[in-house]
């Protein structure tokens, strides 16, 4: 075989031996450091990290962009003496995601109390579909494992881990230019990371009436098994939406979903089940506040987190 | 399901799975219905226009092989090739046609509501229809035999590698492959493989990388300098050469796997020096059914030279035309024919200079490859306005060079693969290195298509046409 095809042979060990030591020595998400990933992947890698951190946590918030953007753990630090870690990624990662995060923060930090899971209502309306097409999930999956979740990743998702994997990346300057530095910046304010104001139309069209996706459900409900057994709550809390008057039925419904929801299962209480409504001028981008409404919002929070825990 | 896809890797693997373990028959059978599968992927309801084609070709190219009075015989020669047309007519220019016509009677101060019928264009539509027209044609002038048997003739027609970009292959090159029993061996398969991945590098490295330079200059272009215009030009020249080269190799590679040779459609036309060279090294298979199926009967350059101009014109435009239903390509056909006038007295002297190796020879090769870059100008703007704003941006030199994309350099590999490739003479030449540079080139090209490639799934500019 080598005499006969001596080019096809070496070839693949050239290959062979670059993805071994490249998996050996980069993040099996990301490729870090080795090259920069995409934000979304960059995101997810790094509250990943920071789960698995040797520090002293009391409350993790895990959730999509707009707690990324929308929790500050010093405000809530200074207020209770707590420490508190903001886990937040982004809305594709999907409760499933977040669930993985949250029950890797659990088994690693057996000081834990609770676990805050802050979305906005659109999240929690993403479908299977959606969220599989999109690839955060399997990718995180296949890069560090189901953390003791019955989920497997799908073929789909390998090709998607393994193209986004090795593609290079221009990292965007509203992220800190890099990812090393986004990383930086994330644990110096506990996994936050403040809006930057833009000019762009923040107004999103919400439907009559608000539906969960019933995989979503799922995850909620291994989540609660799973974190019920090392004795962590999980509270549930809607993020702030702009004010509109079409969203009154919208909130109605919504408000009642998760009420429901928090009532089946033992271990989950809703903190928030009606997303507060900010002014326009609260948000930068859509689901995103400004960082004085991100400590608003995080002070809205507190007496709901302390009384549920008492 | 695109080439560089999940979807058709998979696929690809069943197909070839099933194609390995029968005879000649299933394989030309399982060929015809993984064609068809192919094809339905994007549109199953335009299944039925390439079925209604090769019914009416099939029955046409038996009755053109039985009949010896040469009027019948004409008549339906006429009739394949009108209802060919008719169909590209109907799907493909109806719109543009009726809409000119409106717009046109506007200008002469009369308003009237154009019946527009808003069809999607079917894929592939102006590759197929082609091909059955040459088939007929090839019949009635005796080149070919037509085949019996039904169901190898659709496979002629719908064979799923060149189904949807070509190359639009002849009855001549392609049937005889389908008819006769065929093995693919392993020297089919490195041939094959190599021409995947050649293909591959070329779309999804530079083409698809190159597709962010050009897109967004040429959408917004007033806010280019002069550097980046002609950097955005001389990026679309080279994207529409691997976007499409790129799906033609792995057309030829994926067909090769079953043990069929496509033909060759571009040969380094970038090295030509003159318009009739580019023209035979750049989509051979479109330029050379042209000469034989439009120039050749128009009368060519047999009758004095003042018609052969006529016909170069002729052919040219609709040549144009071909690529698309709009004014840009017709504009972009009538400038390649201007080129082809030009050129034609000084023809013999650009293939003499091909075969040098000297300076001016080169010299002369960039100064056409930038006459070449203007006709993709024409070509890839979308309207007048968008021209003349373009031809702004070239002249804007009083904001200095301005941010220059990394990705422009992509070019280079290719340049330095084709230099080497037109030098020796071979397209195959990168298999000809030692043995170490040759999997170290491979290596530096299997890291570029993943660190590098775009793997957004974007469509082959061809796939419009």
């Amino acid at each position: 075989m080598l005499k006969k095809y001596p080019t096809l042979i070496i070839f693949i060990l050239l290959v062979f031996a670059f993805e071994s030591v490249y998996y050996l020595m980069t993040d099996p998400l990301t490729g870090h450091p080795w090259k920069d990933p995409t934000v979304d992947d960059g995101m997810v890698a790094a509250k990943y990290a920071m789960a698995g951190k040797d520090n002293h946590y009391d409350i993790a918030f895990v959730g999509d962009s707009s707690c990324l953007r929308g929790v500050v753990p010093e405000d809530f630090h200074r207020s209770t003496g707590l420490d508190v870690v903001n886990l937040c990624t982004h809305k594709m990662h999907s409760i499933a995601g977040y669930s993985l995060i949250a029950t890797r923060v659990a088994n690693l930090h057996p000081e834990l109390k609770a676990v805050v899971m802050v979305t906005t209502p659109e999240t929690m309306a993403l479908r299977e579909t959606q969220i599989i097409e999109y690839g955060a999930l399997d990718k995180h999956l296949i890069a560090y494992g189901n953390e003791g979740l019955d989920f497997a990743p799908t073929f789909l998702g390998f090709r998607q881990w393994f193209v986004s994997r090795h593609a290079m990346n221009d990292f965007p300057d509203k992220f800190e230019g890099s990812y090393a530095r986004l990383v930086e910046v994330l644990n110096e304010r506990n996994g936050f990371l403040p809006e930057i104001p833009a000019n762009g139309n923040i107004n999103r069209q919400y439907p009559k009436e608000f539906k969960l996706a019933s995989w979503q459900l799922t995850w909620l409900s291994s989540l609660n098994e799973k974190l019920r057994v090392n004795g962590v709550k999980i509270l549930l809390a809607l993020s702030p939406i702009p004010v509109s008057e079409s969203n009154s039925s919208f909130l109605q419904s919504t408000e009642m979903t998760i009420n429901e929801l928090s009532d089946s299962f033992s271990n989950i209480e809703s903190i928030r089940s009606r997303p507060p409504e900010y002014p326009a001028a609260a948000f930068g981008s859509p689901g995103h506040m400004l960082p004085e409404w991100a400590s608003k919002n995080t002070l809205d929070l507190i007496p709901r987190v302390m009384t549920a825990l008492e | 399901m695109l080439f560089n896809s999940f979807e058709f890797a998979v696929f690809l693997g069943i197909v070839l799975s099933l194609y390995v373990l029968c005879n000649h028959r299933k394989q030309n059978l399982i060929l015809l219905i993984s064609s068809y599968v192919f094809y339905a992927w994007w549109d199953w309801r335009f299944l039925s226009l390439i079925m209604l084609s090769t019914i009416v070709d099939y029955f046409i190219g038996l009755k053109l092989h039985q009949s010896t009075d040469q009027k019948i015989r004409k008549r339906l020669v006429a009739s394949s090739v009108t209802f060919n047309l008719g169909l590209l007519g109907v799907f493909k220019y109806y719109d543009f046609f009726a809409g000119s016509f409106v717009d046109a009677l506007a200008l002469g101060g009369i308003q009237v509501q154009p019946i527009l019928l808003n069809i999607i264009l079917p894929v592939g539509i102006s590759f197929y229809t082609f091909q059955t027209i040459s088939y007929s044609i090839d019949i009635y002038r005796k080149e070919v035999t037509p085949t019996r048997n039904f169901f190898d003739f659709a496979l002629f027609v719908a064979f799923f590698p060149q189904l949807v970009a070509g190359p639009i292959e002849r009855a001549k090159n392609l049937l005889p492959q389908i008819i006769k029993d065929r093995k693919a061996g392993l020297a089919d398969f490195e041939v094959g493989g190599y021409l995947i991945f050649w293909g591959l590098f070329k779309k999804v490295v530079v083409a698809d990388n190159l597709a962010l330079i050009v897109d967004p200059a040429f959408s917004n272009p007033s806010g280019l300098t002069a550097a980046q215009a002609l950097i955005a030009v001389y990026a679309f020249a080279w994207q529409i050469y691997c976007d499409f080269s790129g799906y033609t190799d792995i057309a030829r590679g994926v067909a090769r796997l079953f043990g069929i040779r496509l033909m060759l459609n571009f040969n380094l036309p970038y090295f030509s020096l003159s318009p009739g060279q580019f023209w035979r090294r750049w989509h051979i298979s479109l330029s050379s059914w042209l000469r034989d199926y439009l120039y050749v009967p128009l009368g060519g350059n047999r009758k004095g030279e003042f018609r052969t101009y006529i016909n170069l014109s002729i052919v040219m435009l609709l040549g144009g035309l071909w690529h698309g239903a709009s004014w840009n390509f017709v504009l972009w056909g009538a400038y390649q024919g201007l080129l082809l006038m030009v050129f034609r007295p000084y023809e013999s002297f650009f293939n003499a200079m091909a075969d040098q190796h000297t300076l001016k020879r080169w010299l002369w090769n960039i100064v056409f490859f930038h006459l070449i870059c203007f006709g993709w100008l024409l070509f890839r703007s979308s309207s007048v306005e968008s021209l003349t704003s373009y031809f702004g941006a070239l002249l804007n030199f009083s904001q200095g060079i301005g941010d220059i994309d990394w990705r422009i350099y992509l070019i280079l590999p290719i340049l330095v693969i084709q230099v080497l490739q037109y030098w020796k003479n071979d397209h195959f030449v990168l298999s000809k290195l030692p043995v170490i540079v040759r999997a170290a080139v491979y290596f530096a090209m299997y890291c570029l298509i993943f660190g590098v490639g775009q793997w957004g799934q974007n469509e082959f500019i061809y796939f419009q046409f």
